[in-house]
């Protein structure tokens, strides 16, 4: 008896035992088992696997994962608001670059009132967006880090 | 609430409908991920970034699906790449944690110990089919499903997954009948 034929009868075997459709047909395994004693121990074996397998049951976890994976939510819903909110800070980066390039032009020169304008458009900048540049966001968390 | 309901809430943007999908399934979830990498730290770390892809990848969920079965296979992705990252760093240490439930009984609790040694020398893969297997005990077609593969697959795979266990079983006992015999 071929290695190959002796596992797809084990196999169609254990597929009736576990409710399933097999390879081969009952009475091609039947016909098998009778001449193969090594199939036969061989598929006691497995019975005996199954039998103390499926006395067992799965250790319950009570660990609760919810808080972490809330905060990691709404760290990850801040991260998106600000990626939406990139376009401000472009149009400021150009005003402060078209006023560097005006103050660098020939024949300018820069005051102290001049040079304090970037600073006001900063300022004003915030004002107008509602937004804290000093304020620490304490919602943000590592990756993995599920303190 | 069922899950679909808090599916469609969750895609509206309602954030609290995710917290019920969580507690509804983080046991599972963690029961599982504990059979594939035999650590409590690391199925901990694996379940919770496995609930935060999903609900980044919510938009993408097949409504005719069911819920677990879709996280379940974010959570066997997250859970291998964490075994990919412990082959590399081969010095991490783990401490092994029970995949069987404590048996009330005495005379099966030595039995269950014998098995939960026997599914710890296993490789992760054949763990996690035995047992998706015997103790969650689905069918071949679910086999397949949760772990991506043919369901002709699932048969060989669970045929040779049972074959390493008994193995492993009969080489343990074989171990502790040869220490007893040393310490008598």
């Amino acid at each position: 008896m071929s290695k190959n034929c002796c596992e797809k009868v084990r196999m169609s075997a254990m597929a009736i035992r576990d409710g399933e459709m097999p390879q081969l047909s009952v009475e091609e395994i039947d016909k098998h088992l009778k001449s193969c004693a090594d199939c036969r121990y061989q598929l006691e074996q497995q019975e005996k696997i199954i039998r103390l397998l499926d006395k067992q049951n799965r250790r319950s976890f009570t660990e609760d994962v919810c808080s972490g994976i809330a905060v990691s939510i709404e760290a990850s819903k801040a991260g998106l608001d600000t990626g939406q909110k990139m376009w401000p800070f472009v149009v400021l980066c150009l005003i402060l670059l078209g006023y560097k390039i005006v103050e660098v032009l020939p024949g300018v020169t820069a005051g102290l009132v001049i040079k304090l304008i970037p600073l006001v458009i900063i300022v004003m900048f915030f004002g107008l967006l509602k937004q804290n540049p000093f304020k620490i966001n304490q919602s943000l968390k590592l990756e993995g880090d599920s303190r | 609430m069922d899950d679909l309901t808090a599916i469609e809430k969750c895609k509206a943007g309602e954030t609290n409908a995710f917290n019920h999908l969580v507690k509804k399934y983080q046991s599972e979830a963690i029961g599982h991920a504990v059979a594939i990498l035999g650590s409590r730290e690391e199925a901990l770390d694996a379940v919770q970034q496995a609930f935060l892809d999903a609900y980044r990848a919510l938009k993408k969920f097949d409504s005719t699906r069911r819920f677990y079965p879709w996280l379940y296979t974010i959570l066997r992705n997250q859970c291998f790449k964490i075994l990919a990252f412990r082959k590399k760093h081969a010095a991490i240490s783990l401490n092994e944690v029970e995949i069987l439930a404590q048996p009330e009984n005495d005379s099966t609790s030595s039995e269950a110990a014998l098995l939960e040694r026997a599914l710890h020398e296993l490789s992760p893969e054949d763990r996690e089919l035995l047992t998706l297997k015997h103790l969650d005990g689905l069918s071949y077609s679910e086999l397949a499903e949760r772990l991506g593969i043919p369901a002709g697959t699932v048969m060989s795979r669970l045929y040779y997954a049972r074959k390493r266990f008994h193995e492993k079983l009969l080489r343990i006992q074989e171990q502790d009948d040869f220490e007893e015999i040393n310490n008598e």
